[in-house]
C-alpha cells in the first residue's frame, strides 16, 4: 500500500480525437494520461486541459473520485491554479 | 531447427462484411492451404487456431467440416495477435514429436462485421480501471505506448508517417489487400487523427475473413507442391507483469520495449543466423509504432533508428530488408498477424508475386503488440 501526496509526472498520454468505441463517444475530445507519482506508482486518468500536456510533465491530482462506481482521476498541470 | 516445415497457404477474401458464417470462412482457408500444399485432405490429423473471447469457431468445427477422418491434435488458444507464429511453433513441435503429421493453423472472424477485438471488454479486475476514464480501445493503448517510444528514442509522427507510406507501396501492388489508394507523407500528415499520436493511416483496417497455413514434416514437406519453408525456430515470451487480461498494459514498466527485445536473442540464436543473414522481415503491425518498435526489438537496426532506417528505402522492394511486403495489417488487413505468417511463407518459397524480395532465404515474423508475442525464423530449404 503507497500513502501518496497526489503529485507525479506524466509519463505517456493519448489525444481522443474520434470515438472508438461507441461507450467513449460522449467522452471525446479527451487526453488520458498515465502518471507516475513521486511515491513511484503508476495511476491512469484524465488531463483537465487535453491539449495541456507533454512527456515528463509536472502534474497534480486535482480529482479523485469514483465515477459509475470505478476510480476516475484527474490531472493538471502541477502549477495551473 | 524444429523439423518441420510450411508447405501451404490459404485465404478466405478479405472484406469489410462478408455476409459469410466464421465457419465457413475458416473452411475456405483451411482447404485452400491443404490444396495448396498438394496434401490429401484425408491425410490431415491436426488444427490449431485462436480467438479472441467468442470471435471464432473451434478446430473440430473445421475438422467436422472438413470431414478429416481422424484428429490426433486439436489446440484452441485464448490470444490476440500474439498468437499465429507460437501456433506454428506449436504445430511444429506436434510434427517433430509425432502427435500429428500434418497440422493445419488457421485463423477466421468476422472482424469488421461482427466481433471487433478492438473494443471488445475483457472480464476481470483491468478494465474497469481502464473503462472509468474513457480509455477503451485497444488502439488507445498502443498510442499510448507510440507516444512514448517516440519521445524516448527522439522520433516523431514523421517516422510514424514513414512506415504507413513505405507498407502502401507494398498494398498497392497485393490483389488481396483492402488499402489500395496510394499514400504519399503529405497525405499521411494530412489524413484524420483518431487517437494522437495516431491518424486513421496508422491503424489497422479490421477485416472479415480467414487465413491458413499448413505445418508439416520437413522431409515429407520435400514431396509437396512448393518448396518446403523451414521453420527454423520460434518463440514466445512475456515479460514481468503481463497484465490482467490482454489489453492491461497498465503494469508494464517499459512502453518503449515489447516482447521482441525479449525474444529477439533467442529466436536467432535456437535458428542457427545472425541479424546479417535476415533477408526479409514480417512484423506484426495492427499500427504503425509497432513496426519502429520491431525492427528495434529485433536488433535489426539501432534504437533511435528505425524511423530513418524506413525513410531510407530499407524496408522497401529494393532494401536491404524488405519489411511487411503484403502491406502489413495495415494494408492487407487486420486478419491478426495469421496473414503476415502467411506473406513470410509466400516469400521463403519465392511465391508472393509483384511483391517477392530479390533475396528471400531468411525472414524473422512477428506475432503480437505489446507486452507479450511470439516469433519465427523461416528458411529456405538448403
Amino acid at each position: 500500500m503507497v500513502e501518496a501526496a497526489g503529485r507525479g509526472r506524466v509519463y505517456s498520454w493519448v489525444t481522443a480525437r474520434a470515438a472508438v468505441t461507441t461507450a467513449a463517444a460522449a467522452d471525446v475530445p479527451c487526453s488520458v494520461a498515465v502518471v507516475e507519482l513521486d511515491e513511484g506508482c503508476r495511476v491512469l486518468g484524465r488531463m483537465r486541459a487535453i491539449d495541456d500536456v507533454a512527456c515528463e510533465m509536472p502534474v497534480r491530482i486535482v480529482v479523485a473520485a469514483p465515477r459509475a462506481g470505478d476510480p476516475y482521476l484527474e490531472f493538471v498541470r502541477a502549477d495551473a491554479g | 531447427m524444429t523439423g518441420a516445415a510450411i508447405a501451404g497457404v490459404g485465404y478466405a477474401p478479405f472484406t469489410r462484411a462478408s455476409g459469410r458464417s466464421v465457419l465457413d470462412q475458416a473452411l475456405e482457408a483451411c482447404a485452400g492451404a491443404i490444396d495448396d500444399a498438394g496434401v490429401d485432405r484425408a491425410e490431415v490429423d491436426g488444427i490449431a487456431s485462436f480467438m479472441v473471447l467468442h470471435d471464432s469457431v473451434p478446430g473440430v468445427a473445421v475438422a467436422t467440416g472438413l470431414a478429416l477422418p481422424q484428429l490426433r491434435y486439436s489446440l484452441d488458444v485464448q490470444l490476440g495477435g500474439q498468437a499465429p507464429c507460437f501456433l506454428v511453433t506449436q504445430a511444429a513441435a506436434a510434427v517433430a514429436t509425432g502427435q500429428a503429421n500434418h497440422v493445419v493453423v488457421f485463423r477466421a472472424m468476422n472482424g469488421k462485421s461482427g466481433a471487433r477485438v478492438g473494443a471488445m471488454r475483457f472480464p476481470g479486475l483491468g478494465e474497469p480501471h481502464r473503462h472509468a476514464v474513457g480509455y477503451d480501445a485497444y488502439l488507445m493503448y498502443v498510442a499510448m505506448w507510440a507516444r512514448r517510444f517516440l519521445f524516448e528514442t527522439g522520433q516523431d509522427e514523421r517516422d510514424l508517417g514513414a512506415v504507413a507510406v513505405a507498407q502502401r507501396a507494398y498494398s498497392l501492388q497485393n490483389a488481396r489487400a483492402v488499402k489500395r489508394r496510394p499514400l504519399d507523407l503529405d497525405g499521411y500528415l494530412a489524413s484524420a487523427p483518431i487517437v494522437e499520436p495516431f491518424r486513421a493511416d496508422d491503424c489497422t483496417t479490421e477485416v472479415d475473413g480467414a487465413c491458413a497455413v499448413l505445418v508439416t514434416s520437413r522431409e515429407r514437406a520435400r514431396d509437396l507442391r512448393h518448396p518446403p519453408v523451414v521453420v527454423a525456430s520460434g518463440a514466445y515470451r512475456a515479460g514481468v507483469r503481463p497484465g490482467l487480461d490482454i489489453a492491461d498494459h497498465l503494469l508494464w514498466d517499459d512502453y518503449t520495449r515489447n516482447y521482441t527485445s525479449l525474444l529477439a536473442d533467442e529466436l536467432l540464436g535456437r535458428a542457427g543466423v545472425t541479424r546479417a543473414d535476415v533477408d526479409l522481415a514480417e512484423i506484426y503491425d495492427c499500427f504503425t509504432s509497432t513496426v519502429l518498435m520491431g525492427l528495434e526489438g529485433l536488433g535489426l537496426c539501432a534504437r533511435g533508428e528505425s524511423g530513418a532506417f524506413v525513410r531510407s528505402g530499407a524496408t522497401g522492394i529494393a532494401g536491404a530488408l524488405p519489411t511487411n511486403t503484403h502491406g502489413g495489417l495495415l494494408g492487407e488487413g487486420y486478419l491478426h498477424g495469421m496473414n503476415t505468417v502467411a506473406e513470410a511463407v509466400l516469400q521463403v518459397s519465392g511465391r508472393a508475386a509483384a511483391n517477392q524480395a530479390a533475396k528471400h532465404e531468411v525472414c524473422v515474423v512477428t506475432s503480437g503488440a505489446l507486452m507479450d508475442g511470439s516469433a519465427l525464423v523461416l528458411t529456405s530449404d538448403t
